[in-house]
C-alpha cells in the first residue's frame, strides 16, 4: 500500500533501507529499555533477535503458521530467553552482566551454527517473503507507541529508579530484581519481533548475522542517539542505517563528513562558548583539515570506503562518550534551550 | 502504647569486625525516638539492618508483630518502613514529582498491558497518583519544585525531597538518617518543627539518627545512645544528657539539653 | 587415558597463554574497574609488532618479544590517557562503551593498514618433539610454558615487592585514600596499564607461535576468554587468573579432542555463566560489601 506509493519516486533499494530503519528502530528502542532506562548493560541483543527470527521462520517454513502468529511465537520465545538471561541479573552488576549477555548471545549463535534443522552453518534459506515495507512500518509504529507508553508509566519510572540508585529504589519499595528481569523480558520480546521481520523480509537467516557486531551496532544506535530516550534511539537507528549506505560512494562520504563536521561544531559550541576566539580558530583549523582531506585524499577515500565504516563507527563511539554522552538528542535539546528561553522571554 | 519496632539482641559482623553488638531497642507506636552516638558507632548500620540492606548476624528484628530480618528491602518497605539516607540518595536525573511517584508505584492499580496500551484505567490512576504526590509535596512546601530535576535542587530542598519521598510510602515507621546534616541553624530549626509535624499529620512513628544534639534533644521523647556498636545509655533527653557514660563517649563535644 | 593426559599437556600451553592475558585483564580491572575490551586487541598488536620486527629488523625471538612488549606498553598507556582517563568519573557504562570503541578501532585500523588476511607467523625455532615417558612435548610448548611462568613470577614480584606494586595495590583498594597518602594515582594507573599490556603483548607472540598464524581479529576471542578466566579465578587475584586460565585452556582442548570443536567457544561462555551463577566472586575472589 504505502510501499506502492513510495515506489513511484523511490528505488526498491531505497525502500529496503527504509524497511531496515524500521527493523533497527524496534531493536534500538527495545535495547534502550535495558541499557538506557534500567541502567543495566546488555551487549547481547542480537541473540534475542536471532531467537525470534529463527523460531518464527521455523514455524512459517515447516508448519505454514501465519506470519503474525509465528512472529508472536518468536517474540515469546525471545522473551523466554530474556527471562533466562534476566535471572543472572539477580546477582550480576554492570560489567559482569555485560559479559554474561555477550556470552548468552554467543551460545545462541554457536547452537544455531550446529542446528541442522534450520540450516546450521549454511544458513536458513527459503524463508517465505511474508514481511514487506508496510508490515515493518505498521509494526514499528505500534512497537514505538507501546514502549513509549511503557516508559511513561509507573513501570517505566520504576525502571529508571533502578538506573538512578538501586539501593534507594529497593528502600522505596521497588522490587528491583523483578523489574530488571521485566526489562529484559520486554526488550527481548520486541527484539524477537524485529528478528522475525528481518528473516521474513530477507528470506534468509545466518547465525553469523547475530554475532557481537550486530549487538554492538544496536548499542551504537542508542549511544549515538542518546540513551534513556526513545526518540534518541529512533534517531540513532535512522542515522546508523543510512550512514553505511552513504559511505558507499565518494559523494556520500563528502556529505557525511560535512554533516559530522557540523555536528562537531555544534558540540564544541555547546562546550566552549566561553572563549569565542579560540572556538572560532578551532573550527577553522578543523574545517581546513577536513577540506584538505577531501581534496587530496579522494583516491584513498574511494579505495578504502568499505573498510572505513567500522573505523568511523568506533571513533564515533569513543568521541560520543567523551564529548557528548547524552547523544544527538541531548545535543539538540541543549542547543534548543537558549532558543526556548528567548521565546519565553519574548512572551513575558 | 504498643511497640511497633523491636530489636532483640541484634548483632552484625563485617568479617572480624563487630559493627553492632547485642543491641536491644524498642520503638513504640507514634513514638519520636532518637538514636545518637559518636561517628562510627554503628547508627547507620542499625538503619541498614532494620531496612533489610544487611541481614543481622544474630538476633531478631520484629516490626508490627512479625519477624522481618532476612526480608528483602523492598518488602520491608512495603510493610511500612521508610527511610532517608545520610548522604542523600535521590533519583537525581528524575523530577521531584517522579521521585515521589516512584515511592507510590507499589500502590499502582493498573497492570503492564493497561500501561502499554493506555487502557481506560491508566489515565484515572495516573491522575490519582499525581494528586497524592502533589499533596505530599504541598505539605512540605515543595509543590512549586515538582518539575525540577531532583539533582538540581539546593541541598536543603534535596533533604526535604528525600523526606517527602519516604512519606509517600505512607510508612508506619520513618527512619531519618541525619536529616539536619549540613543545615544552618535556621534550617535545622525548621526541620525540628517539620519532624514534629510529620508525626502529627502523617500519624507515623519516627526514629531519628542525628549528630546535631540540639535537634535530638529538642524533638525526641526518648533516646538511645550507641558507642562502638553497643548501647551505652537510654532514656528521656534530660536523663541521657546527664549520663556520665554519654558525656565520656562524646568527650570534647558539647552536650546541651 | 594416555590421550587424555596428552591433551591436558597440550591444554596447558593454551591455558598459560590465557592466564597471561587474564593477569593483565585482572590488573587493569582491579585498578580502574573497567573491562578493557581492547586488552584482547593488544594481543594482536603485540603479535604484529613481533612479526614486523622479525621481517623488517630480522631480530630473533627474545628481541622481538621485548620490542613487542615495550611498544604495546606505550600503546596501552596512550589508550588509557586518551580514551579512558576523561571518563574516570563518568558512569561505568560510558567507559565500557569507549573500551568497545577502542577495541574496534584497533581491529579495523589494522585491517585497513595491513589487510584483513591471515599472515604466517615466523617459526623462530625448528620444532622438536621430546618423549617424556608416554607423553610427547614440543619445544614450543616448553617455551610457552617457561615464558609464561617467568613473566608471572616477575609480575608477582613487581606487585608484591616493589614500591610501584604497593602503590598499585593501594590505588585499587581506595583511590582517594591513596591520593591522600601522596601516591600519584595517574602515574600508578599508567604503570598498571603498561604492565598489563606488556603481558598481553607477550601472550600475543606466544599465541602466534601456538597457532602459527595471525590476523587483525585474532585477539578478540582470546581476550574474552582471558576475561572469562579472570572471572572464573576471581577477578583481581593473581593466582585466580592463573588457575582460571588453566581451567579454561584445558577444558577447551578437551572439548576439541572429543570432537566438538564447533562448540568450543560456546563452552567457554557456558563455563562463565555457571561460575557467575554459582560463585560470582570466582574461586579466589573476595566478597565486596557495598557501602550505604
Amino acid at each position: 500500500m504505502i510501499e506502492q506509493l513510495l515506489s513511484n519516486f523511490m528505488s526498491s533499494y531505497q525502500i529496503q533501507i527504509l524497511s531496515f530503519i524500521g527493523i533497527f528502530t524496534i531493536l534500538a528502542i527495545s535495547l534502550d529499555i535495558i541499557n538506557g532506562y534500567t541502567g543495566q548493560f546488555s551487549i547481547g541483543h542480537a541473540g534475542f533477535m536471532a531467537v525470534g527470527g529463527y523460531v518464527a521462520a521455523y514455524l512459517t517454513f515447516y508448519h505454514q503458521v501465519p506470519f503474525i502468529l509465528a512472529t508472536l511465537a518468536g517474540a515469546l520465545s525471545a522473551a523466554f530467553f530474556g527471562l533466562l538471561i534476566g535471572i543472572p541479573t539477580l546477582r550480576l552488576r554492570g560489567d559482569y552482566l555485560a559479559i554474561a549477555t555477550l556470552g548468552f548471545a554467543e551460545i545462541i549463535r554457536v547452537v544455531l551454527l550446529n542446528l541442522d534443522v534450520v540450516g546450521g552453518a549454511r544458513g536458513f534459506a527459503g524463508i517465505s517473503n511474508l514481511s514487506n515495507f508496510d508490515t515493518v512500518l505498521i509494526i514499528t509504529i505500534i512497537s514505538f507507541i507501546v514502549l513509549y507508553n511503557f516508559t511513561r508509566s509507573a513501570y517505566g519510572r520504576a525502571l529508571q529508579s533502578i538506573r538512578e540508585d538501586e539501593i534507594a529504589a529497593e528502600c522505596m519499595g521497588v522490587p528491583t530484581t523483578y523489574f530488571k528481569v521485566l526489562a529484559f523480558v520486554v526488550a527481548a520480546f520486541f527484539a524477537g519481533i524485529a528478528g522475525s521481520l528481518y528473516g521474513h523480509y530477507l528470506m534468509f537467516l545466518h547465525p553469523n548475522d547475530f554475532g557481537l557486531l550486530r549487538s554492538i551496532e544496536i548499542l551504537l544506535m542508542i549511544v549515538l542517539g542518546g540513551m534513556g530516550n526513545l526518540w534518541g534511539a529512533l534517531l540513532g537507528a535512522i542515522v546508523l542505517s543510512i550512514l553505511p549506505e552513504s559511505l558507499r560512494n565518494y559523494q556520500g562520504i563528502v556529505y557525511t563528513i560535512a554533516v559530522v563536521y557540523l555536528v562537531g561544531v555544534a558540540i564544541s559550541y555547546q562546550k566552549g562558548k566561553q572563549n569565542i576566539a579560540r572556538w572560532l580558530a578551532g573550527i577553522l583549523i578543523a574545517g581546513l583539515a577536513v577540506g584538505f582531506i577531501l581534496i587530496y585524499g579522494k583516491e584513498l577515500i574511494i579505495r578504502y570506503a568499505g573498510q572505513m565504516r567500522m573505523i568511523i563507527y568506533s571513533i564515533l563511539l569513543i568521541l560520543m562518550m567523551i564529548f557528548q554522552p547524552s547523544g544527538l538528542i541531548g545535543l539538540a535539546r541543549d542547543l534548543a534551550k537558549p532558543l526556548k528561553e528567548r521565546l519565553r522571554g519574548v512572551k513575558a | 502504647m504498643s511497640e511497633l519496632l523491636q530489636l532483640k539482641a541484634v548483632s552484625k559482623n563485617f568479617g572480624g569486625l563487630r559493627a553492632v553488638n547485642h543491641v536491644d531497642m524498642v520503638v513504640p507506636e507514634k513514638g519520636l525516638y532518637g538514636l545518637i552516638g559518636p561517628n562510627g558507632a554503628g547508627k547507620t548500620t542499625i538503619f541498614n539492618l532494620i531496612t533489610g540492606i544487611y541481614e543481622p548476624t544474630e538476633g531478631e528484628i520484629i516490626f508490627d508483630g512479625s519477624l522481618i530480618n532476612g526480608l528483602q528491602p523492598h518488602s520491608i518497605a512495603k510493610r511500612g518502613i521508610a527511610r532517608t539516607f545520610q548522604n542523600i540518595r535521590l533519583f537525581k536525573e528524575l523530577t521531584v514529582l517522579e521521585n515521589i511517584l516512584i515511592a507510590r508505584q507499589a500502590y499502582k492499580k493498573y497492570n503492564i498491558f493497561t500501561a502499554m496500551f493506555r487502557l481506560p484505567g491508566y489515565f484515572k490512576e495516573e491522575k490519582r497518583m499525581k494528586e497524592e504526590a502533589m499533596e505530599i509535596l504541598g505539605l512540605l512546601g515543595l509543590a512549586d519544585k515538582a518539575d525540577y530535576k531532583a539533582g538540581a535542587l539546593p541541598y536543603g530542598e534535596q533533604r526535604l525531597t528525600e523526606i517527602a519521598r519516604a512519606l509517600a510510602l505512607r510508612p508506619k515507621l520513618i527512619l531519618l538518617d541525619e536529616p539536619a546534616a549540613g543545615m544552618n541553624p535556621a534550617e535545622s530549626e525548621n526541620l525540628m518543627n517539620l519532624i514534629k509535624r510529620i508525626r502529627e499529620e502523617f500519624i507515623t512513628t519516627v526514629l531519628l539518627i542525628e549528630h546535631d544534639m540540639k535537634v535530638v534533644m529538642g524533638v525526641c521523647e526518648y533516646i538511645y545512645v550507641l558507642d562502638y556498636g553497643s548501647l551505652i545509655s537510654q532514656g528521656p533527653p534530660e536523663v541521657v544528657s546527664k549520663d556520665p557514660k554519654v558525656i565520656e563517649a562524646y568527650l570534647g563535644e558539647q552536650v546541651n539539653a | 587415558m594416555e590421550q587424555v593426559v596428552q591433551q591436558i599437556v597440550n591444554g596447558l600451553a593454551l591455558g598459560f597463554i590465557y592466564a597471561l592475558i587474564a593477569l593483565g585483564y585482572s590488573l587493569v580491572y582491579g585498578i580502574i574497574r573497567l573491562i578493557n575490551f581492547a586488552h584482547g586487541d593488544i594481543i594482536m598488536v603485540g603479535a604484529y609488532v613481533a612479526l614486523f620486527s622479525y621481517l623488517i629488523l630480522g631480530v630473533g625471538f627474545v628481541p622481538a618479544l621485548l620490542i613487542a612488549m615495550v611498544t604495546c606498553s606505550l600503546l596501552g598507556v596512550t589508550i588509557e590517557r586518551v580514551a579512558y582517563k576523561p571518563l574516570r568519573e563518568a558512569p561505568r557504562i560510558a567507559a565500557l562503551i569507549t573500551a568497545i570503541g577502542v577495541s574496534f578501532l584497533l581491529e579495523y585500523g589494522f585491517q585497513l593498514f595491513f589487510g584483513p588476511q591471515q599472515r604466517a607467523f615466523p617459526e623462530f625455532f625448528k620444532t622438536h618433539h621430546y618423549k617424556l615417558g608416554i607423553l610427547s612435548v614440543t619445544n614450543e610448548q616448553i617455551l610457552i610454558l617457561s615464558i609464561a611462568v617467568v613473566l608471572m613470577l616477575l609480575l608477582n614480584f613487581i606487585v608484591m615487592k616493589t614500591k610501584t606494586g604497593m602503590a598499585m595495590r593501594a590505588v585499587s583498594f581506595d583511590k582517594d585514600a591513596a591520593r591522600l597518602m601522596g601516591i600519584n594515582v595517574d602515574n600508578t594507573i599508567s604503570a598498571t596499564f603498561a604492565l598489563g599490556t606488556a603481558l598481553a603483548a607477550a601472550a600475543g607472540m606466544l599465541l602466534g607461535l601456538y597457532y602459527q598464524q595471525i590476523d587483525p581479529l585474532m585477539g578478540f576471542t582470546p581476550g574474552l576468554k582471558a576475561f572469562i578466566s579472570a572471572v572464573i579465578g576471581g577477578i583481581g587475584s593473581i593466582p585466580g587468573a592463573m588457575i582460571g586460565g588453566l581451567v579454561l585452556g584445558i577444558t577447551e582442548v578437551l572439548v576439541v579432542s572429543l570432537g566438538y570443536s564447533t562448540l568450543k567457544d560456546g563452552v567457554a561462555f557456558l563455563l562463565l555463566i555457571l561460575v557467575l551463577l554459582i560463585r560470582p566472586r570466582g574461586i579466589f575472589g573476595e566478597k565486596v560489601v557495598e557501602k550505604v
